[in-house]
């Protein structure tokens, strides 16, 4: 029997190169994960993975925390506080959401700061500078929306201040107002407008960029800090 | 063109007055996947868009809310009485407050309390309106005396039928010399009425 049978480690990996043959999966994987770096580089490049961490945080408690939240100016502050209060471990789902929010906003600055001070935003990598930019402002838009959706009064009003800071641009800025509104002021159609974007508008756009940066990171590769005393052969690996 | 049947079309390449001259059937496939691609995606845009468009500039629903006896006494000459009102039927949600000050037997003053910097709440205290998100202050007339408001306090419509006194939409106040005017329309709080500025931020709807 033991001559018929292929060891124990390869009949483990059958699954795996089952799928590796029909799909490529495994070496896409290895690809992207095992990729040369330079030397020389160090924490401040890893704010991007800690980046996606945080989004896939706030995706989670996100698609958890809509499973009990209600999107109407009746029960939108009740579910919060039921969630808060009642539901079990809920205040921490919450909280990981709420805190979430601030570490990715905190991050991003982060991100972009050293990308700006390393000039890793030049030739090549323009686009991957660009594409981050635009998740920048997204993300902009998702801290923006989802501050209306606890709908308490700092919520309410603090919508105001910035739905009519957005209607300060001229020509366009008043009917940006309206449509962020879904009128000239907040009413029923307003937070279930905030609720859509704050959870499938601007999230599926930030995944699909963030897809868009990590294959122009894959393709281009990291830059070398300034200070790299490596040669400029030598960095672009 | 009747010597070219019995080679199967090849050899008609050239002549002009055959169609795969001037369109070769891969240039004609193409052609037809993005154009008949682009007007499916027209046709699902169209409806898309009016949908999240529409309803953000359809007419505003206001009633007229009742303030009660037109000779209450609390209505008073030279002060303003804050009045909690609903401007519409979603509750909490449309609580608005007015200002109502006496100017006659059945003439009055009523003023929004919304900011005309970014439409935080104002209060009276007995010589001004002020503002305590970002500093406005306006004088008793609700013009801008202070602060980054750029037109003076709206006012709301008004009637008295029957002895009640009832309260419609609020409008945009125009400062004309130191006095204030009403307008005929409704502006978003930070958009200026009136000259260039007033141009430049148009009221949707």
């Amino acid at each position: 029997m033991s001559t018929l049978l292929p060891p124990p480690k390869e009949i483990a990996m059958l699954p795996v190169d089952w799928v590796e043959e029909r799909s490529g999966a495994i070496s896409f994987g290895k690809h992207m994960l095992f990729r040369n770096v330079p030397k020389d580089i160090s924490w401040l490049q890893t704010l991007g993975s800690a980046l996606i961490t945080v989004f896939i945080l706030q995706a989670t408690t996100g698609i958890i925390l809509a499973m009990y939240y209600q999107p109407a100016p009746e029960t939108a502050w009740m579910t919060i506080q039921w969630i808060t209060n009642e539901a079990t471990l809920g205040w921490l789902v919450r909280g990981m959401h709420k805190w979430g929010s601030s570490v990715m906003v905190v991050l991003l600055f982060l991100h972009m700061g050293r990308t700006f001070l390393f000039g890793a935003y030049k030739y090549p990598r323009e686009m991957t500078w660009i594409t981050g930019a635009i998740i920048f402002i997204l993300v902009m838009g998702m801290s923006f929306t989802g501050y209306l959706l606890v709908f308490d009064e700092r919520a309410y009003w603090a919508t105001i201040v910035g739905v009519n800071i957005n209607g300060t641009a001229p020509i366009l800025g008043p009917a940006l107002s309206y449509i962020l509104m879904v009128g000239p002021e907040i009413g029923t159609n307003t937070l279930a407008r905030f609720y859509s974007l704050h959870m499938l508008v601007l999230p599926s756009a930030i995944g699909g960029l963030i897809f868009l940066h990590m294959l122009l990171v894959v393709r281009l590769g990291v830059t070398s800090p300034p200070w790299s005393r490596m040669e400029p052969t030598e960095r672009d690996v | 063109m009747a010597n070219n049947n019995d080679k199967a079309g090849a050899s008609s390449y050239g002549d002009p007055e055959d169609p795969r001259t001037i369109i070769s059937r891969s240039k004609f496939l193409t052609g037809a996947t993005v154009g008949l691609g682009g007007l499916i995606g027209v046709a699902i845009a169209v409806p898309v868009v009016g949908f999240v468009l529409g309803p953000s500039f359809a007419a505003e629903d206001w009633y007229w809310a009742s303030f009660g006896p037109a000779d209450n006494k609390d209505f008073k000459a030279g002060t303003y009485e804050p009045v909690i009102f609903e401007r519409g039927k979603l509750g909490e949600l449309d609580r608005r407050v007015a200002y109502v000050r006496r100017d006659g037997a059945e003439q009055f003053t009523i003023v929004s309390n919304v900011c005309m910097h970014l439409g935080c709440p104002v209060q009276f205290k007995t010589t001004n309106f002020a503002c305590p998100c970002h500093g406005g202050q306006y004088d008793t007339e609700g013009i801008v005396i202070a602060g980054p408001p750029v037109r003076p306090l709206n006012r709301f419509e008004y009637k008295v039928e029957d002895g009640t006194l009832y309260v419609g939409r609020p409008f945009a106040t125009q400062d004309v010399d130191g006095k204030v005017v009403m307008t005929d329309t409704f502006k978003l709080p930070g958009a200026p009425v009136g000259g260039l500025l007033g141009w430049l931020y148009p009221t949707p709807a």
